[in-house]
């Protein structure tokens, strides 16, 4: 192999590992206990009485009450999508730090992926006009 | 008396902005006549309001509280240099500040750019000028920081209390530089096309322009995510909070004109573009002024909300946005690019640098102002946290990080040589090999993405070091045998300054990877005398203190830190009672160890015992580091031209 089939070689390699970790999932072991996996979920809540803090890092009354209310229901044994999506019920969706996918976000989260395969076209486009001429 | 010689100074300054605009308008037959009235009254505009910024410095220094904006932001035992940075640190006085940079630029680029072709430097001035009246005016009409009251008070009240810290003393003005410092630019891109004809080599004279307010965006930025990171006490140093999202924008712009700026002076390709982005950066800076001093969005830094103020802005804002686009789609400059396409090219990577840049200046931009739009549309209340930016930027920031380095070993317009391959191969083996090592060392066995993230940093740094080794060694082989320290001096600057910025950046990915991935955080009540256990590090409270400063005191609570049994430093976060107003701040204790900190808040407290968040941050220094790192490579670029400067 000449250093340039390498180079391309290993690049297309790097790159493919890279594309395929970004998909990351965030997984958490079983044996994290209660007060560890409260603070993961109230990271994931916004104080909606404050500004723009969230659940764990304030101190309001609202936040001490979903506190409260994520350590009751984890002892109940309930698990972290179920603990916030009672909450995404009962306040809407200011509460969630993550907007969620649906009808009035669908541009917020298709623009940005929609942008980049457009580059991502347009840039092989020009690859394969380029290859012709 | 302050107030009425205030209120002069401003109209004054106002009649000079008029004067200057006027005069670099009439007398078009007769450009010297009209460039020395101009840049006269664009040299008084300048000093006269230098002459009022210092007299407000002055009334809050003598605690004038006849002054409303003294009387609401000063008191008479705070420290001195809270009293000279509290006039920063308000609505009125931050945009005097604000002012008086923006005449600060129009005034450097009339002393000290002189090589200027009249007719540029007449529409520069003639646009900064327009920019700085209508400010004035804002400030003259909205928040004026001169208004007297009667009777006069006692004493005032005083600072925020959260502003009263040291990082805060240089923030605001190393950012207002950044972002003023584009109105400059901005004023370049109109002054090149109200002039009909073509004109050649205008990148040049704004490249220095933009590195001036490129690099102090980013001193600026990176100050202020530390004055986050330990007064606001939770310890993280970036919310992607809608006002530091609008600092981020400009910077990200700015980013983006960089680049594009040296794809323009190196072969005059983009020139559209690159007048595009010049306007952007300045608009964005602009849109983040509306949004932070409107009060529209609510955040930390909204200390000032009043609905006029807001509207004012607004109507500053379109009219230069529209105004500079439609001048700009009516300016035809426009050639079609019949060269050929390579993509191993400089060119080609500087172009999809600027395409990655737009995503994430539009992926910001949508965060931050997509609720406000779902809200006004259709009463819809969303929040768009940090989890929403770091999933998306996630995917933009891997491949920038992989593509930034590459792009400035490949050549112009020439097919890639073995020689940039070799170079890129040996990086790759050897970033390669520091992640199997990472991955063994750190990690064992288990699998944690972190170690990949913390490898594209470490490719960036590699690559920038293996560029930095001088040429002619490398061009023979990359042993180190014949080693020639002459070759490093023919580094050249734009070179060295670009190297240590992308590292600079490589540095501050590892450090925001390591000390997201790997922090450890205690949240516990600790009783006195209590020993808590933090991965190899004990920390020992020992009971409770008091302090006394100038207008606060402090509770301050002792901690020992051993590690593996050795003790360190001790370390004594504290709860900050302001005796004026009452307002508790909490004070971060930070202990550096090598390149990580441990951090120690205090919550609640009780007689024998309190609530405190301990963490141990690794590498987390390596941000402010990076940041630094960055300010380097452009101050490197600027000594540059210095002594270029000298040369001539």
């Amino acid at each position: 192999m000449t250093y340039k089939n390498r180079f391309l070689f290993f690049l297309f390699l790097s790159l493919f590992f890279f594309i395929g970790i970004s998909d990351y999932g965030e997984t958490y072991s079983a044996e994290v206990d209660n007060s560890e996996m409260m603070i993961e979920i109230s990271k994931e809540l916004k104080c909606i009485e404050c500004d723009g803090q969230n659940v764990y890092e304030s101190n309001s009354n609202f936040s001490k009450s979903i506190k409260a209310y994520i350590l009751d229901q984890l002892s109940e044994g309930n698990d972290r999508s179920t603990i916030i999506e009672n909450i995404h019920v009962r306040y809407g969706d200011a509460v969630l730090m993550k907007p969620p996918f649906q009808q009035n976000t669908l541009f917020l989260w298709i623009m940005p992926f929609l942008i980049l395969i457009f580059g991502v076209g347009f840039l092989s486009y020009k690859l394969i006009k380029n290859k012709k001429s | 008396m302050i107030a009425f010689i205030g209120n002069l100074l401003l109209w004054a300054a106002i009649l000079c902005c008029i004067l200057s605009i006027a005069y670099s308008r009439i007398y078009s037959k007769n450009p010297i006549r009209s460039i020395r009235y101009s840049s006269l009254f664009g040299v008084s505009q300048f000093l006269i309001i230098l002459f009022s910024y210092i007299l407000l410095t002055y009334a809050f220094i003598i605690s004038d509280f006849s002054i409303v904006t003294v009387w609401k932001n000063s008191e008479l035992d705070m420290p001195l240099v809270y009293k000279i940075t509290g006039v920063w640190g308000n609505h009125e006085g931050s945009m005097l500040l604000w002012i008086l940079i923006l005449c600060l630029f129009g005034f450097l680029v009339i002393v000290f750019d002189t090589k200027l072709p009249r007719n540029i430097l007449r529409n520069i001035i003639f646009v900064q000028s327009t920019i700085t009246l209508s400010f004035l005016m804002f400030v003259v009409f909205t928040s004026n920081p001169f208004i007297l009251q009667n009777p006069i008070p006692q004493d005032g009240f005083g600072l925020n209390t959260l502003l009263q810290d040291p990082g805060l003393i240089i923030h605001p003005p190393l950012l207002y530089i950044g972002y003023v410092g584009y109105s400059v630019i901005y004023s370049f891109a109109i002054a090149i096309m109200l002039e009909k004809q073509h004109i050649d080599g205008w990148g040049k004279w704004i490249e220095k322009w933009v590195y001036i307010s490129w690099g102090s965006l980013t001193a600026g930025i990176c100050i202020g995510s530390w004055w986050a990171y330990y007064e606001l006490g939770w310890g993280g140093w970036w919310f992607w909070d809608p006002v530091e999202n609008a600092s981020l924008l400009p910077w990200i712009t700015g980013t983006a004109l960089i680049h594009s700026l040296i794809h323009f002076n190196s072969n005059g390709r983009h020139q559209s573009w690159t007048l595009l982005l010049a306007i952007l950066s300045f608009s964005f800076s602009l849109l983040g002024t509306f949004l932070v001093r409107s009060g529209v969005l609510t955040s930390v830094h909204s200390f000032a909300s009043d609905p006029s103020r807001g509207l004012w802005i607004l109507i500053i804002m379109s009219v230069f946005i529209i105004c500079s686009l439609i001048l700009f789609f009516s300016y035809s400059e426009r050639k079609l690019d019949k060269s050929d396409f390579i993509l191993f090219s400089r060119g080609t990577f500087i172009q999809i640098n600027n395409y990655l840049m737009m995503t994430s200046c539009i992926v910001v931009l949508l965060g931050t102002i997509y609720p406000l739009i779902l809200d006004a549309l259709k009463g819809d209340i969303i929040t768009v946290g940090p989890q929403y930016f770091n999933l998306v930027m996630t995917p933009i920031l891997i491949l920038v990080a992989i593509l930034m380095p590459i792009g400035p070993n490949l050549p112009w317009n020439d097919r890639i040589n073995d020689f940039i391959l070799k170079k890129l191969f040996i990086s790759i083996v050897l970033t390669l090999s520091m992640i199997v090592l990472l991955q063994i060392i750190v990690e064992g066995k288990s699998f944690n993405l972190a170690v990949f993230f913390i490898g594209l940093g470490i490719w960036i740094i590699v690559i920038s070091i293996i560029d930095l080794l001088p040429r002619n060694i490398d061009r023979i082989s990359f042993s180190l045998s014949n080693f020639d320290l002459q070759a490093f001096k023919k580094i050249n600057s734009p070179r060295l300054s670009s190297r240590v910025i992308h590292a600079g950046f490589g540095l501050m990915i590892i450090g925001i990877v390591a000390a997201s991935a790997y922090a450890e955080n205690k949240d516990t009540r600790i009783n006195l005398g209590q020993e808590i256990q933090l991965n190899k590090f004990t920390i020992k409270y020992i009971g409770v203190s008091a302090e006394i400063g100038e207008n606060y005191d402090d509770l301050v609570m002792n901690f020992e830190i051993y590690e593996e049994g050795k003790k360190l430093e001790k370390m004594q976060p504290r709860k900050r009672i302001f005796r004026k107003s009452g307002d508790i701040t909490t004070e971060a204790a930070i202990n550096r160890y090598f390149f990580d900190h441990i951090f120690v808040t205090v919550g609640e407290i009780d007689a024998d015992y309190i609530y405190a968040s301990i963490s141990h941050k690794p590498l987390v220094r390596l941000i402010w580091l990076g940041g630094f790192l960055m300010v380097f490579g452009i101050v490197i670029r600027l000594i540059n031209y210095k002594t270029k400067l000298f040369r001539d």
